[in-house]
């Protein structure tokens, strides 16, 4: 979960988002501000990306990119939404497109692509999870990536229906559907591998 | 198995402030790479609307265009001569239309009286004048010099006449 939880730090992140809105402030103050951002949100937006791409070099260029692009538009941030939920939606649609153009340039079935991951999965040295885990990452990566991405946010980041609604542009009945309908194919998918 | 069985727990380790202070570095490299090239597309797009306002000053004397006006030039000058030349060709025609016979004077017609004062004027011989005469010209064929008294007059009597003429 994002640690703009604390006030302190809510407070401040308000002041360094003004700093980078305000055409007059020199480029010393911005970098100091933006990198203050950057620092308070990595490594949740870091998560959220490594566990919808798998993969460990996707994840950091993803996660360049979203960054780039919280710098570049961070003047059409409105204080509507919380910042974090700002730069989550970025993450997921930064996210969300490089695995369409991944499928689209390999040319496979979701099922293979899904065994692709599985094998990454295995290999992956940073993978800190029991059998379990594993088999439940397993059971995840059969899920479309719409439903595997609300599936994360709610299970793992613990995130509120209606933070994810702002992030996925969902309404919360569907993403409660979604989730609901997740936990049952997973459950399914453990039944019939694990024992 | 239910999932509240499962542990809850990332399943990713996390990496270390270093890996993502690396990935800083790359984001600020990236946006000032991307400044650059926006700086240097700018420029470009000053550089070329700097090089169509020249081109739209050097048209008037671009080769290509001053090739075509001397081309105009040299025609309308080739066009006033051959205006010229017809209409001089036209008066001489329609003089010659005018005079269709060419004019021959006819010899026949000249008294010897005519041609004693041509020669006494011209101070010309008859010998002179029948050597400039064409072979077949008509004064021969009349036979007009063999008629004239100019035959009878003998050099001393010619002689005679020219000086009393000078005195």
């Amino acid at each position: 979960m994002s640690e703009t939880a604390q006030p302190s730090q809510a407070e401040q992140e308000q002041k360094w988002i003004q700093q980078l809105q305000n055409p007059q402030t020199n480029s010393k103050e911005r970098t100091i501000a933006f990198d203050g951002i950057m620092r308070l949100h990595r490594r949740a937006i870091y998560s959220h990306i490594r566990k919808m791409v798998i993969d460990a070099d996707d994840t950091d260029d993803l996660l360049q990119e979203t960054f780039v692009k919280v710098w570049k538009n961070i003047d059409k941030f409105k204080n509507e939404s919380k910042l974090y939920t700002w730069i989550y939606r970025i993450a997921t649609n930064e996210t969300l497109r490089f695995l369409e153009n991944k499928k689209k340039k390999q040319g496979l079935p979701m099922n293979e692509t899904s065994e692709q991951l599985m094998q990454n999965l295995e290999s992956d040295d940073q993978f800190s999870g029991e059998e379990v885990q594993l088999i439940l990452q397993k059971a995840l990566l059969t899920l479309p990536d719409k439903q595997r991405l609300v599936f994360n946010m709610k299970y793992f980041d613990e995130m509120k229906y209606e933070e994810i609604s702002e992030i996925v542009d969902t309404s919360v009945g569907a993403l409660k559907a979604s989730y609901h309908l997740a936990t049952k194919k997973i459950e399914a998918y453990l039944k019939e591998n694990y024992q | 198995m239910k999932l509240e069985d499962i542990p809850k727990k990332q399943p990713f380790k996390m990496p270390d402030e270093a890996h993502f202070d690396a990935i800083s570095s790359k984001i600020y490299a990236q946006l000032e790479k991307e400044e650059k090239n926006q700086n240097l597309d700018k420029e470009a797009k000053s550089i070329s609307i700097d090089s169509a306002k020249t081109k739209r000053v050097a048209f008037w004397v671009k080769p290509q265009f001053m090739g075509i006006a001397a081309t105009l030039i040299l025609l309308l000058v080739a066009l006033v001569g051959i205006y010229n030349y017809n209409s001089d060709t036209n008066s001489t025609t329609t003089l010659a239309m005018g005079n269709n016979k060419p004019q021959q004077i006819d010899f026949s017609k000249i008294t010897t009286e005519q041609i004693n004062n041509f020669l006494l004027d011209e101070d010309i011989s008859e010998n002179e004048l029948v050597s400039i005469l064409p072979k077949n010209s008509t004064l021969n064929m009349n036979s007009v010099l063999e008629e004239s008294d100019l035959n009878s007059i003998d050099a001393e009597s010619l002689d005679l006449m020219l000086e009393e003429e000078y005195l």
